[in-house]
C-alpha cells in the first residue's frame, strides 16, 4: 500500500482511531498504540501484531460486519467500523481472560475428558462452549460479494511468487520467449527486498542496488514485459491436477492453467518458543522491519532480539539501521557461528548474550521486559518490543501438495523439497537458499528451464547436491506452561508433552488431538515449531519425524470467489412472453420456464375438456433421423417395430436400456421413406441424444440424427372443437378421414411450414402443431384469435398433469424410476417380443423368472383428501407400495393417481389404504384400484370422429 | 479432478466438459446366459490402472470417443474418435 | 360466418420482449431485430473502445448433418475443413462452419440450395429458428471471454476464421472468431432457448469492462 498523507480514520470497538490514507488497520493501530488487537482462541490471552504479513491469527477482527479479516494486510477505509472478536465485552477488557489461569483444567482435549456426564447436559455444554470459543461469528443475512468474477487464464509458465527469486524467473522464462502469469500476494513486486536495507550483488541487472531500488527496478522490467502478466494481491492457494493453479483476490478466483510451473514461494520466519511468546510486543523481526518501511510505524522504541541461529545478527542489524534501539540480542545457543556478523553487533553497542536460557517475556497487555539465564546470572532487558529472529523456512506447502518430496536438511535444519513433480520446478529461496546472489541465479535458471520445457525443448534437471546429514535428536523443547507452539487453537508445548504422554506419539495423531496446524494459520507458523517439538519429546531427529500432509487452501478463500458470478442457464420457450402476458405462474422443469397455470385448474380443465385448450409443448426434445438404415436403427433401440410404420403416420414410443429399464417415452412420426421425426418428453432429450449418438459410434448404419428441438416450437391443441379451430388456419383437409388419429401430416398453417401430429395425451381429440419458432408467437396469436369464439382457453402443466393422469398416460420418470421395466409399468403391450434382438431384449426376457414384481397401477381415492406425491400405501399398518402421482379431478371431484403396489394388492377394485400427510404419522385414506382409465376409456374422444 | 481431458477433435479441455460414458466393452451376443448379461450390465474392472472408456464431449462438440486413461494419476495416454469401418452387406445390424 | 383474415406471419426474435424492454429500434415491422436502441453513436463508440453485443439478424440457416456432409457440400460448390469458418466467396453464396467432420451449418440458404444439399449420407434441417447468433465484438471481447469462458479462447489459440465450441457462462456455445475490418469480434451461436439468459449473462459480465447491447446498424462503423 503506497501511503499517503490524507487523512482518515476508522472506529475500533467504537474508538475512533486516525489514520493514512495508505495505511492497514493494523498499521493504523499499530501508530495508535493499541496493543491488544484479538483475543486467543481458547484463553482469551490478549494478542497483538506478529508476522504483519496475513498468515497468523492475532490481527483478526471483524470489519464492517465480515468477520476474520487480517487487519495487519487489510487496507484501512475512512469510515470502517472494526471490532474485536471473541471477547466481552471488548478485547482490551475481556472477562474471559480469566481462562487464562485455568489451563491446568483445560488441558488439550479437554472436551475428549470433560463435559460428560450426565449425558444429556452435553448440549447445554456444547451451548456454552461454543459461545466461549472461537473468532469471528456469521451474520445472518449474507453480504454482496463485491464483483465476484472468474478468470480463466493460459499460458506457458506460471510463477507463484513474486519476490526477487519470482521476478526474476518470470522475467528469465519470459526472455526465453514463454508467455508467463506471474502470481504475487503482494501489491509490489520484490518480496523482501522492499524493506530490506541489505545491498544485492552477485546478479548482472540488479548489483550494487539497495533492497527497495531492487525492488523497484524488478517492478519497472516487469511491467514493461508484454509477455508477463502481473496479478498483484493474488493469492495461489493450491495446485491441482492438470497443472491448474487456483489464486484468489478478495471475490475474485483466477484460474490458471500452466504448461510449467515455478514455485518461488520464499521463505518465512517462524516464532520461537519461551514462556509468554504470544504477548502483544512480541513479534517477527521481518514484521517489524515491514511495518516501519511499508507504513513509516515504529511498532516500539526498544526491542531485545531473540534467536537461536545466525539470522539472529543480521535481524539485530537491520533493525538497528532503521532506528530501533536495540536493547539486546539474546541467543539460545552457547556461542554465535558467525563471528564477524557477531562482531559487527557488538560494535554497534548492542548487548549479546549467549547460552541464553528460560527465556520469559515480562508484561501482560504489552511486552515490558525479557528476563532469561545467561552469563550464570538471571539477566532482565528492558523492551516494549520483542523480535524472534529464527532462520525463515522455506515456504513449501503448495510443492507439498502438488507431491513434492521434502528432505530435512540437517546443516541448516530446514525442509527443503528434494523432488517436484513433472511440470512443476522450485526456485529461490524455498529451495532453502538463503544468501540473494544464490537465490537470483538459482531463479534464472529455473525460469529459463521451465520456459523451455514449455515450449516443447526436453530440458534436464541439474542434480542437487544431497543436503547435510540429519542432525541428532532434536533439542527438547523449554519446560514452562505458556510457550504457545500454535498461536491459532493455543496449544503450548506442555499440551503436546501430555499428547504424546497419553499415547498420540504419531505426529499426525498428535496434530489432530492437539488441533496443532489446524487453525486459521494451517500451520505456517507453528508447522516445524510443532514437530520440532514433537521430536524434541519423543527424541527423535526432526527428520525423522517429518511434516504433516499439506491441503489446498494455502490462504483463505471465499465461498463468492469458488462459486464465482451467479450463472444458472434458464431456457425459455419461444411462446414466453405470450404466457408472462397471461399473466401465467411458472414452475421450473429443469432449466427450462413453463407456465404451470393461468388461472385455475377447474376453468383450463373445463375449457379442455369441453371446448378447445392450446398448451405450449416446445419444450419436447425433437429429433430428425433420416437415413437408409434409419427405420432398421429405431427398431433396434425399441422393444416395438418402427421400421414398419407407414409415412404420414406416428406411434407412440418407449425405450429400454439394455437392462430392460425404461428410459423415456414419446412419439416417432414417419415423414419420408428414411425421415423420420421423434419426440421425447422435456428435460429427457439430451440423453436420449447421446443414447442414440453412441450406438451410432463407429457403427455401419446410415444414420443421421438432427437435433431441432430448439428449430421448433410446439403448441397441442386440445380439446371437442380443436378441429374447428385449426380448420380456420389451414387449408388442409383436417377431417377426420383425411387426418385420422395417428396421423403425422406435413402442411402450412396459419401462413408456415408446420408439422401436425394427431395424438392425445390429454385424451381429448388433438393436433400437436410443430412450427418454426421464429414463428411460434404468431401461430399461438392466431390461434387464440380462431379459437375464442369456441371458448380456447390456454391451460398450463399443472392441468395438463390432471388431465393425463384421467387417461392413466404414463411419465417416465415421474411414474418410473431406475429399476421400472416396461411390463410392470403397464407398458406389456409394446413389446414385441417376437422381433429378433433389440435393446433390452434380454432384460425384458429375464423378468419372467422374477416373482412378486410391484406393478403400476392407478387408483381413486374414494375416502376424500388429495395424498401427495410419495405417499406410501399401506396395508396392516406397513408399506406395500408408494404413490408416484396424485392429482385432484375436478371432473369426477376426487383424487385420482397413478402408484406402484405390491402384486397382490393391484387387481381391479382391490381396496387400498394411502397416507396422507407428512412423515409416518398421521391419518391414512381409503382408495381402489383403477385399472382402466377414469375419461374415455374406449378413446372415442381421441379418435374424434366427425 | 481437474485434469484435461483431450477430445480427439476438440482439443484438450477440463474434464469438466465431459460425461463419463463406462468403460469400453463388447455387448454380449443375443441368447448369451444370464449370467453375461449380468456381468455386461453391473460389473465393471475399475482397475487401478489403465482403464479404456467412452466419453461424450457434451459442453463441446457433442461427440463421442473412447479414452485410455490411468485411474491412478489420470493421465490420458490416448484418445481416439471412433471410426466407421466399410459396410459389409453380410453384417449383422448393431454392430 | 366469416373468418377473420390470418395475419401475415411474422418473424421474431427471441430477446424480442428485452430489446423492447431496452427501447429498441426495430429494423423491419416484420422482422423485428433491433437496428440500435436509440443511442447508435454511443454504441458505435463502445464497439472502438469497449465491446458491443449484438444479436445478428434472422438468417436461413440449414444444418447438413451425415458422413457424406462433405461430398454433399462439394457438389454444391461448398468447401470447408472441420473447426474452421468458410466465408462466403461471391455476394449470393453463404457462408459455411465446418462444425465437425461429419456436420456443417450454412448460414443464408435458400429453397434452392437446400434442395442441391441432399445426397447419400447427408441429411439437412433447416435450422433458422434452431440458432441465435450473437455479435461479440471490440478490443475488450477477449477478456469477456476470458472471464465467461473456462476454454482456451486467447487470441493466438482461437485464431480468426476458427471455430470452438465450448461453454460460455455454462451454456454450450459454437463460437467462431471472425475479425471485421482489423475489429476482434465473434460469432456465438447458441441455442435460440438460452439466448435470452446469455444476452443478460453476458451484458451482466461484460458491464464493467464497458459491454454495451447495439444494434444491426453498428455493423457499418465497425473498422472505420
Amino acid at each position: 500500500m503506497r501511503m499517503t498523507r490524507q487523512e482518515i480514520s476508522f472506529t475500533f470497538d467504537g474508538r475512533r482511531v486516525q489514520a493514512f490514507d495508505g495505511d492497514t488497520y493494523g498499521s493504523a493501530l499499530a501508530r495508535a498504540r493499541v496493543d491488544v488487537i484479538s483475543r486467543s482462541f481458547k484463553y482469551h490471552r490478549p494478542r497483538g501484531l506478529l508476522c504483519c504479513a496475513g498468515r497468523c491469527p492475532n490481527c483478526m477482527v471483524t470489519v464492517d460486519g465480515v468477520p476474520n479479516v487480517r487487519a495487519c494486510v487489510t487496507r484501512a477505509v475512512d469510515g470502517g467500523t472494526v471490532s474485536g472478536q471473541n471477547a466481552w465485552p471488548s478485547v482490551r477488557r475481556d472477562l474471559f481472560g480469566a481462562f487464562d489461569r485455568l489451563d491446568r483444567i483445560l488441558p488439550v482435549g479437554f472436551y475428549y475428558k470433560t463435559f460428560i456426564r450426565p449425558r444429556a447436559a452435553w448440549p447445554v455444554y456444547e451451548g456454552v462452549l461454543r459461545r466461549l470459543a472461537g473468532l469471528g461469528s456469521v451474520r445472518r443475512t449474507p453480504r454482496q460479494a463485491d464483483h465476484a468474477t472468474k478468470r480463466h487464464m493460459f499460458c506457458d509458465v506460471a510463477v507463484i511468487g513474486g519476490g526477487p527469486g519470482g521476478s526474476v524467473a518470470a522475467l528469465a522464462a519470459s526472455q526465453a520467449g514463454a508467455r508467463v502469469v506471474l502470481i504475487d500476494d503482494q501489491e509490489q513486486l520484490g518480496g523482501h527486498l522492499a524493506y530490506s536495507q541489505a545491498t544485492v550483488t552477485g546478479d548482472d541487472v540488479l548489483n550494487g542496488l539497495r533492497g527497495p531500488e531492487a525492488s523497484a527496478r524488478l517492478e519497472k522490467l516487469i511491467r514493461e514485459n508484454p509477455l508477463i502478466e502481473h496479478l498483484p494481491s493474488t493469492s495461489a492457494f493450491g495446485i491441482y491436477e492438470g497443472n491448474l493453479v487456483g489464486a484468489s483476490r478478495g471475490d475474485s478466483l483466477y484460474r490458471v492453467r500452466a504448461k510449467q510451473i515455478v514455485v518461488a514461494t520464499g521463505a518465512f520466519e517462524r516464532p520461537l518458543l519461551f514462556h509468554n511468546n504470544d504477548r502483544p510486543g512480541v513479534m517477527l523481526a521481518s514484521a517489524i522491519l515491514r511495518l516501519a518501511a511499508r507504513h513509516d510505524v515504529r511498532a516500539g522504541r526498544r526491542v531485545a532480539v531473540v534467536t537461536e541461529d545466525d539470522h539472529g545478527c543480521a535481524a539485530a542489524l537491520e533493525l538497528a539501521s532503521s532506528g530501533f534501539d536495540v536493547t539486546a540480542l539474546v541467543d539460545s545457543r552457547p556461542a554465535a557461528s558467525d563471528q564477524e556478523r557477531s562482531a559487527a553487533v557488538r560494535s554497534r553497542h548492542i548487548p549479546v548474550w549467549e547460552g541464553a536460557t528460560r527465556i520469559e517475556v515480562v508484561g501482560r497487555s504489552r511486552v515490558r521486559q525479557l528476563r532469561f539465564d545467561s552469563g550464570g546470572g538471571r539477566r532482565s532487558v528492558n523492551a516494549d518490543l520483542v523480535a524472534m529472529a529464527a532462520r525463515p523456512e522455506p515456504v513449501v506447502s503448495l510443492l507439498a501438495q502438488a507431491g513434492a518430496k521434502l528432505v530435512f536438511d540437517g546443516s541448516t535444519g530446514l525442509f527443503v523439497p528434494a523432488e517436484c513433480p513433472a511440470n512443476i520446478t522450485a526456485a529461490g529461496h524455498v529451495e532453502g537458499i538463503s544468501d540473494i546472489a544464490g537465490v537470483l541465479k538459482s531463479a534464472r535458471a529455473a525460469g529459463t528451464r521451465a520456459a523451455l520445457r514449455a515450449l516443447g525443448q526436453p530440458v534436464a534437471t541439474p542434480a542437487r547436491p544431497l543436503p547435510g546429514a540429519p542432525i541428532g535428536a532434536a533439542p527438547p523443547p523449554p519446560a514452562t506452561r505458556k510457550a504457545f507452539v500454535c498461536m491459532c487453537e493455543d496449544v503450548t508445548v506442555k499440551d503436546i508433552k501430555l499428547a504424546i504422554h497419553e499415547g498420540f506419539d504419531a505426529l499426525e495423531t498428535v496434530k489432530r488431538y492437539s488441533t496443532a496446524t489446524m487453525g486459521p494459520c494451517q500451520g505456517k507458523m507453528c508447522h516445524s515449531l510443532s514437530a520440532g517439538v514433537h521430536a524434541g519429546i519423543t527424541g527423535q531427529s526432526v527428520g525423522k519425524t517429518g511434516l504433516t500432509t499439506a491441503r489446498p487452501p494455502f490462504q483463505p478463500v471465499t465461498l463468492a470467489a469458488l462459486a464465482g458470478p451467479h450463472l444458472a442457464p434458464e431456457r425459455q420457450t419461444a411462446l414466453h412472453d405470450r404466457h408472462a402476458r397471461l399473466g401465467a405462474r411458472w414452475v421450473d422443469m429443469g432449466e427450462w420456464k413453463r407456465p404451470f397455470i393461468y388461472t385455475t385448474v377447474a376453468e383450463e380443465y373445463r375449457a379442455v375438456r369441453e371446448a378447445a385448450g392450446i398448451i405450449d409443448v416446445s419444450t419436447l426434445g425433437k429429433l430428425e433421423v433420416t437415413g437408409r438404415d434409419a427405420g432398421e436403427f429405431l427398431d433396434w433401440l425399441h422393444p416395438n417395430r418402427f421400421s414398419d410404420l407407414r409415412i404420414g403416420r406416428v406411434r407412440y414410443r418407449a425405450m429400454t436400456d439394455d437392462a430392460g429399464i425404461v428410459l423415456d417415452d414419446g412419439t416417432v412420426a414417419r415423414l419420408g421413406p428414411e425421415r423420420f421425426f421423434l419426440t421425447t418428453g422435456t428435460g429427457a432429450f439430451d440423453a436420449v441424444e447421446q443414447w442414440l449418438q453412441w450406438w451410432l459410434a463407429g457403427s455401419r448404419r446410415d444414420v443421421q440424427t438432427i437435433n431441432v428441438t430448439s428449430e421448433l416450437a410446439a403448441i397441442n391443441l386440445a380439446g371437442p372443437r380443436s378441429r374447428e379451430v385449426i380448420k380456420r388456419l389451414t387449408g388442409a383437409d383436417v377431417s377426420n378421414k383425411a387426418m385420422p388419429y395417428l396421423a403425422a401430416v406435413e402442411t402450412e398453417v396459419a401462413g408456415v411450414p408446420a408439422i401436425i401430429l394427431r395424438i392425445g395425451f390429454v385424451g381429448e381429440l388433438g393436433f400437436e402443431i410443430h412450427v418454426p419458432a421464429e414463428y411460434g408467437a404468431h401461430v399461438w396469436d392466431t390461434l387464440m384469435d380462431a379459437g375464442h369464439e369456441f371458448g380456447i382457453k390456454p391451460f398450463g402443466v399443472e392441468t395438463q398433469r390432471v388431465l393425463r393422469l384421467e387417461k392413466l398416460h404414463i411419465i417416465p420418470g415421474q411414474d418410473t424410476d431406475a429399476l421400472s421395466n416396461p411390463v410392470d409399468s403397464g407398458l406389456g403391450w409394446i413389446v414385441k417380443a417376437e422381433k429378433s434382438d433389440f435393446v433390452g431384449r434380454a432384460g425384458i426376457a429375464a423378468l419372467g423368472s422374477r416373482s412378486g414384481r410391484p406393478l403400476l397401477i392407478g387408483f381413486e381415492v374414494t375416502g376424500g383428501g388429495v395424498p401427495a406425491e410419495g405417499a406410501a400405501v399401506v396395508h396392516q399398518g406397513r408399506p406395500v407400495g408408494r404413490v408416484t402421482s396424485c392429482k385432484l379431478s375436478p371432473g369426477l371431484q376426487r383424487a385420482i393417481g397413478l402408484a406402484w403396489v405390491n402384486p397382490e394388492h393391484a387387481t381391479e377394485g382391490s381396496a387400498l389404504s394411502i397416507r396422507l400427510g407428512e412423515g409416518t404419522s398421521g391419518t391414512t385414506t381409503a382408495a381402489r384400484v383403477h385399472l382402466a382409465p377414469f375419461h374415455d376409456p374406449e378413446g372415442a374422444r381421441l379418435r374424434g370422429g366427425g | 479432478m481437474s485434469f484435461l481431458l483431450p477430445c480427439p477433435q476438440c482439443g484438450p479441455r477440463d474434464v469438466y466438459e465431459f460425461r463419463y460414458g463406462g468403460e469400453a466393452q463388447r455387448r454380449p451376443a443375443p441368447g448369451s446366459p444370464r449370467s453375461t448379461w449380468t456381468a455386461y450390465l453391473y460389473d465393471r474392472t475399475n482397475a487401478a490402472g489403465v482403464e479404456d472408456a467412452w466419453w461424450y464431449h457434451r459442453l463441446g462438440c457433442k461427440r463421442w470417443f473412447r479414452a485410455v486413461r490411468d485411474t491412478r494419476d489420470n493421465t490420458v495416454l490416448k484418445s481416439t474418435a471412433p471410426t466407421v469401418p466399410p459396410r459389409d452387406a453380410n453384417d449383422p445390424p448393431g454392430d | 360466418m366469416t373468418a377473420k383474415p390470418l395475419a401475415d406471419p411474422v418473424r421474431r426474435s427471441p430477446l424480442e420482449a428485452v430489446h423492447e424492454a431496452r427501447g429498441a429500434r426495430w429494423r423491419t415491422e416484420t422482422e423485428r431485430w433491433p437496428a440500435n436502441f436509440g443511442q447508435p453513436d454511443r454504441e458505435r463508440k463502445a464497439l472502438a473502445q469497449a465491446a458491443v453485443l449484438v444479436e445478428m439478424g434472422p438468417l436461413d440457416k440449414l444444418l447438413v448433418a451425415g458422413h457424406g456432409t462433405a461430398a454433399v457440400l462439394r457438389a454444391a460448390g461448398l468447401e470447408v475443413a472441420p473447426g474452421h469458418v468458410s466465408p462466403a466467396r461471391h455476394p449470393g453464396m453463404p457462408e459455411v462452419w465446418g462444425l465437425a467432420p461429419d456436420e456443417a451449418l450454412v448460414l443464408a440458404a435458400d429453397d434452392a440450395l437446400a434442395a442441391r444439399l441432399i445426397g447419400p449420407g447427408a441429411a439437412s434441417a433447416r435450422y433458422g429458428s434452431a440458432v441465435t447468433l450473437l455479435w461479440l465484438a471490440g478490443p475488450r471481447a477477449p477478456e469477456i471471454l476470458q472471464i465467461s469462458c473456462p476454454a482456451d479462447t486467447r487470441l493466438t489459440s482461437l485464431m480468426d476464421l476458427r471455430l470452438l465450441h465450448g461453454p460460455i457462462a455454462n451454456v454450450r456455445v459454437t463460437m467462431a472468431r471472425r475479425d471485421l475490418r482489423g475489429t476482434t469480434a465473434y460469432t456465438l451461436a447458441v441455442p435460440r432457448d438460452y439466448a435470452a439468459y446469455l444476452w443478460s449473462a453476458l451484458l451482466s459480465i461484460g458491464r464493467d469492462l464497458g459491454l454495451v447491447a447495439a444494434g444491426l446498424d453498428v455493423f457499418e462503423g465497425a473498422g472505420a
